[in-house]
């Protein structure tokens, strides 16, 4: 009895686990945790989206593994640039610098293949507001090379639910490439 | 007893292939049940747009009368789209300046809705040094342009070349070719270096060659020194070299000699990267080739092209020399390899002649450099249409041309074309009618574009031809800080060796910032930025709108302002929005600009160098101001003249109806519904 006791509690949480950790293959990637996401697919992007979550999953191209490394440096520059303080465009005597204050600029992280950006986007999920009146969503944004493909899984959600944060960069955190 | 053990073996085996069984579950990847996006979009062919909005274009019925001259052959592609179409002129929203009128074109909505109010922007809580927002960008919007709006709405083949306002790109599926001054990526703006010797000449231009951009001095002054470490070249004079380092690249050059006179008289310019390969040879006045050269952007190298232009070499080694830089990469490109295609098929790009402040207006020989800048652009403008059209064939194609205004806010042309200007009559009638020839043929340079629009278009394209704004001869700077100064209300010293102001920011009160906006706060300016109120800040803002009001040109008996608006008021009255505008908003009389920079004379009017602007003006009574409109397409009247002016914010509603588009809730412009059938 002990016995069968010990297995039901050791099957209990694989349940569980699985009903947590089942993961979904798009583009080559696993994304675990998008069973309950509606899921709009395209050519080269899949949008899936839940309650305020709305996860992209989305193909870049085939490319070796220094190609991918070579995108990435520029992807991870581009978007550093953006928070760069720079002399304004049409420059006054007196303020002639555009300014990005510190809490704007996002979280970067580049591995090799792999980039990882987190920060706030537009209503448009676009990088490079320095003003919260421009800003809408929180992203978390990942690049992945995998077999042979620059792929990528971006999560955005608005701005003040902190909960469904935490699932979206859970998800984008937990994606691989199997 | 056994059977038991029996059943429970068979249990425990049974939750073994269970758990085997769950665990194989979870770790095989599950496939979702997709919907093809196919299935949502609908089948029918959308109708294209070509839209051409080239900057500045200057269009009113009386001076530069753009539909007469079509009509006597000198725009026929223009003509074409008066036979084929309806077209009229266009007003400017204020202010008349390109990142606000480029906003308003793209949203139908006024600033107070879009949100871009002007190029540099100072918000609440921010200290008033800095910009706190640029317009030029895209994120600076709080509504949707047009490209977002059409590609939420399934048209996802667009292509968008040199837009104000279209980087860091948006676009989920087009192409976004170097959009202007939107903070996105590597953008390598042209650079002239000059011998340091004469003090005066480089004090006035360094006031005016503050750093443009991200990156270094628009003009640079260097002294020629004794060459080393060249190869053999021969010289008549001891030759003299310079090192050209900009954007982390360096271009040598040596300054020689090639007559055997007696005489010291350089007159060539060897250009090398090594001082072993020559590159190019040049005498005044002469181009190089594209050469190549590898530039610095962050942590990349961006191998990339340059053209290297003497505008003067004197026989004492005195030099001006421009180094223009492709302004094309795949840096600044989306996706890059557009820029790579691009490169190769058309050549490196030429683009927005001169700069901002200008530079090339400070020698005679400038202009001419000026003119074959220009026309260089023009042709890399006009193959690429031609390029973009025939490969990527775009549904939505928008493009810029910031030549008009360079040419029309110059030094050289608006002040002298103009009986407005005070200038007009410095020149006589032979020199004004060429300088009308340039400006005719700038005007057949963009109709030669616009042609490349109507060539690749079919019955199901909607053409359309507008620009952001005209422009107006500027004869006076008013120094609205030297007033303030006058007033006791700003306080600041000069630096004796740069000549640049060093404000006293706690002890000023009222401070004027590019380009309209008076900040007022009675206890001082200095730190973020905030609102103040109180009987003390009313009393000084009324003090302060009293004095801008009052303040005449003791010249000409003008009054330089003609609007003085309180920020509570600007929504209603300039339709400008509140949170990013000062205490106060000026507006001023065509013919004057506001002017930021201070002096220890305290002197208000000055005549600047430069002999066209655009900015601060109510645009409804300067007709130099306005622009055009002209729309071909499916149920469009053809050969309609629209009598009255529409603003610029009724151009979206109206190209959106003709595509058969719905209208976002944020529009504010009406549709000029006289164009349609």
């Amino acid at each position: 009895m002990k016995k069968t006791l010990f297995l039901i509690f050791l099957i209990l949480p694989l349940l569980h686990a699985c009903s947590t950790q089942r993961t979904t293959t798009l583009y080559g990637l696993s994304v675990p945790g998008l069973e309950q996401f509606q899921v709009v697919t395209g050519v080269d992007t899949s949008v899936l989206s839940l309650n305020n979550i709305t996860i992209e999953i989305g193909y870049i191209g085939a490319m070796t593994r220094e190609e991918a490394e070579l995108q990435l440096q520029k992807k991870s520059e581009l978007i550093h640039g953006l928070y760069t303080n720079m002399p304004n465009p049409y420059p006054g005597l007196i303020s002639d610098e555009i300014v990005c204050g510190e809490e704007f600029k996002p979280e970067l992280v580049l591995n090799g293949t792999e980039l990882y950006i987190e920060g706030y986007v537009t209503p448009r999920r676009t990088f490079g507001a320095c003003s919260f009146d421009l800003i809408a969503y929180r992203a978390f944004v990942r690049y992945l090379y995998c077999n042979g493909n620059l792929v990528y899984i971006k999560g955005f959600v608005p701005l003040n639910d902190t909960h469904s944060s935490e699932i979206a960069k859970q998800i984008v955190g937990a994606t691989s490439c199997p | 007893m056994g059977k038991r053990v029996i059943h429970m073996k068979q249990m425990r085996v049974l939750f073994v292939l269970c758990a085997l069984v769950i665990l194989l579950g979870c770790t095989t990847p599950k496939q979702l049940q997709e919907k093809p996006q196919a299935e949502l979009s609908t089948e029918t062919e959308h109708t294209k747009l070509y839209w051409f909005i080239p900057d500045g274009v200057r269009a009113e019925p009386y001076l530069f009368k753009i539909y007469e001259w079509a009509e006597q052959g000198l725009l026929p592609n223009i003509k074409w789209m008066m036979e084929h179409g309806s077209y009229g002129y266009a007003m400017p929203v204020y202010p008349s300046h390109t990142p606000v009128n480029f906003a308003t074109l793209f949203t139908g909505a006024y600033p107070k809705t879009h949100g871009v109010s002007d190029g540099p922007m100072r918000t609440i809580g921010k200290p008033l040094d800095k910009v706190a927002v640029g317009g030029f960008r895209s994120v600076a919007k709080w509504v949707d342009p047009i490209w977002v709006t059409l590609e939420n709405n399934g048209l996802n083949n667009i292509t968008l070349l040199a837009l104000p306002g279209s980087t860091p790109p948006e676009l989920k599926h087009g192409i976004t070719i170097r959009g202007r001054w939107g903070g996105w990526g590597a953008d390598f703006h042209a650079i002239n270096f000059e011998s340091a010797g004469n003090l005066e000449q480089r004090i006035k231009q360094g006031r005016a060659a503050r750093l443009f951009f991200f990156g270094p001095q628009l003009t640079q002054y260097i002294n020629p020194v004794n060459a080393t470490g060249w190869i053999e070249i021969g010289s008549y004079s001891k030759p003299l070299e310079i090192a050209m380092t900009a954007w982390g690249g360096t271009l040598y050059g040596l300054i020689i000699d090639t007559t055997d006179d007696n005489a010291t008289n350089y007159d060539r310019l060897i250009v090398s990267l090594d001082k072993s390969k020559v590159l190019a040879q040049l005498n005044q006045g002469e181009w190089s080739d594209w050469l190549p050269i590898d530039l610095k952007w962050g942590n990349q190298t961006v191998s990339t092209q340059v053209r290297v232009k003497v505008i003067k070499l004197e026989p004492d080694g005195f030099f001006r020399v421009r180094l223009f830089y492709n302004n094309l990469n795949e840096y600044n490109t989306e996706p890059g390899k557009v820029a790579k295609a691009i490169i190769h098929s058309v050549g490196p790009m030429m683009d927005f002649v001169d700069n901002f402040p200008p530079q090339l207006i400070y020698y005679p020989e400038d202009k001419q450099t000026f003119l074959e800048e220009m026309n260089m652009t023009f042709d890399w403008h006009t193959k690429t249409t031609d390029f973009i059209l025939s490969t990527y064939k775009p549904e939505i194609y928008i493009s810029d041309i910031y030549s008009p205004n360079q040419m029309l806010t110059s030094r050289w042309w608006m002040g002298y074309i103009d009986p407005n200007s005070h200038r007009y009559n410095d020149i006589d009638d032979a020199e004004r009618a060429a300088l009308w020839d340039e400006v005719l043929s700038m005007y057949k340079r963009v109709d030669t574009i616009l042609g490349k629009l109507i060539e690749h278009a079919d019955n199901n394209t909607v053409i359309v031809f507008s620009s952001d704004h005209g422009a107006v001869p500027l004869n006076k700077w008013v120094h609205l800080n030297n007033l303030f100064a006058q007033k006791g209300w700003l306080k600041f010293s000069i630096d004796n060796t740069t000549g640049e102001p060093i404000i006293d920011w706690e002890n000023s009160k009222v401070i004027y910032l590019k380009f309209d906006n008076i900040y007022i706060n009675p206890n001082g300016l200095a730190g973020n930025y905030e609102r103040a109120s109180g009987p003390e800040y009313e009393q000084l803002r009324e003090e302060v709108k009293q004095a801008i009001e009052e303040l005449v040109d003791p010249e000409t008996g003008y009054h330089p302002a003609v609007a003085v608006v309180k920020w509570e008021e600007v929504a209603e009255r300039l339709k400008l929005p509140p949170e990013r505008i000062g205490d106060l908003v000026v507006a001023n009389m065509a013919g004057y600009g506001w002017n930021e920079e201070m002096t220890s004379d305290l002197e208000i009017f000055t005549v600047p160098l430069k002999s066209g602007y655009k900015q601060a003006i109510i645009s409804n009574k300067a007709l130099g101001m306005w622009a055009p409109f002209m729309i071909v397409g499916p149920g469009v009247k053809r050969g309609h003249f629209i009598q009255e002016p529409i603003e610029m914010v009724d151009e979206y509603p109206t190209i959106m109806t003709a595509l058969g588009m719905p209208l976002p809730e944020f529009v504010e412009g009406k549709v000029v519904e006289e164009v349609f059938t």
